[in-house]
């Protein structure tokens, strides 16, 4: 009786049956990649959308950027990560001109949408960070000649 | 069979409402006539969704044999548990907005970006030719910052309401499997 009803019933785990584990996980993949597809699709249509409305050049460059950019973004933290790690991080010098360029696009955001002016911050951290670094390989530079010039 | 396929349906009829929605509310933006709201109408469909999900809740709350009452049925402190249901969704709703707020002012700057060059580029139609290359590229550096955190901002907003929404559409969905 027992083996009938074992035959009948299937294996146990944690009191579910095997077949309705199988299930619940088939629903459960079906589920969450719905979700994901749902997620992508409403994304790709959303940015796409406001670049387009938006964007009066270069409007398949800027949608793209905006598609990849949060892959981008990622990989981009995957890789400061590790230049980090191994200690190889180099920071370039701020671009001429992009802090003229950030307080110019300010005033027109400020003229086209109101508010208060801000104080644009991307040109001063950029310039702070590559100061830093050089103040960084000067000491070091300065440490390593120390060390040569004392044993010379 | 019947029982858990119509449960899989609810759950995916649910999710699948932010698809749903976008066209119906492009529509009735159309209808209207209203062009600035139809513009921002992608932008503006994760707060929606968040709203929709919180109405569910609520809804659902309403009636005595409802799905949450029934999914914490086994809980000591089913008051709690759905007080705290209630909590999350509101701090679900207040995350989303905020992401929206950082977003659409990113938008902005975006757009200003977009209108500071058209104007370098417009006022003199010579400047094309007079070394005003780095000028433009900085501008289309900010360009692209912008629109990346623009994008970045956006999906997180989709990430945060469709993840509460699907969760919110499987409890709803036990109602009719279990």
């Amino acid at each position: 009786m027992v083996g009938l009803d074992c035959q009948r019933t299937g294996p146990t785990y944690n009191g579910l049956r095997e077949s309705n584990l199988f299930e619940n996980e088939a629903d459960l993949m079906s589920r969450t990649s719905i979700d994901v597809i749902v997620t992508c699709l409403l994304f790709v249509s959303g940015v796409t959308w406001t670049v387009y409305t938006y964007a009066k050049r270069d409007r398949l460059a800027f949608a793209m950027v905006a598609i990849l950019a949060p892959l981008l973004a990622v990989l981009s933290l995957i890789r400061v990560a590790y230049l980090v790690i191994t200690s190889q991080v180099k920071i370039g010098p701020c671009p001429d001109g992009l802090a003229e360029a950030e307080v110019a696009v300010e005033q027109e955001r400020q003229r086209l949408f109101g508010g208060d002016l801000r104080t644009p911050t991307l040109a001063a951290s950029w310039q702070r960070a590559y100061e830093l670094e050089l103040q960084r390989e000067a000491e070091r530079v300065q440490r390593i000649a120390q060390r040569y010039l004392v044993h010379a | 069979m019947i029982e858990s396929f119509s449960g899989f349906l609810q759950h995916n009829l649910i999710v699948l409402l932010a698809v749903v929605l976008v066209p119906m509310k492009l529509g009735i933006l159309r209808l209207v006539g209203d062009g600035d709201a139809q513009k921002v109408a992608f932008l503006s469909i994760p707060e929606d969704l968040v709203y929709v999900s919180l109405g569910l809740v609520l809804g659902d709350f309403a009636t005595s044999g409802g799905a949450f009452r029934k999914h914490f049925a086994t809980s000591s402190h089913v008051p709690m548990d759905l007080f705290v249901t209630i909590m999350i969704g509101v701090i679900v709703a207040i995350t989303i907005h905020v992401l929206a707020k950082w977003a659409n002012d990113q938008v902005e700057s975006w757009r200003a970006a977009s209108g500071a060059r058209m104007r370098v580029m417009s006022s003199n139609p010579l400047q094309g030719e007079l070394g005003l290359e780095p000028a433009d590229s900085s501008i289309r550096m900010i360009q692209v910052r912008h629109i990346s955190l623009v994008s970045i901002l956006y999906l997180l907003q989709l990430a945060v309401a469709i993840r509460w929404l699907a969760w919110i559409a499987s409890v709803l969905g036990q109602r009719i499997t279990g």
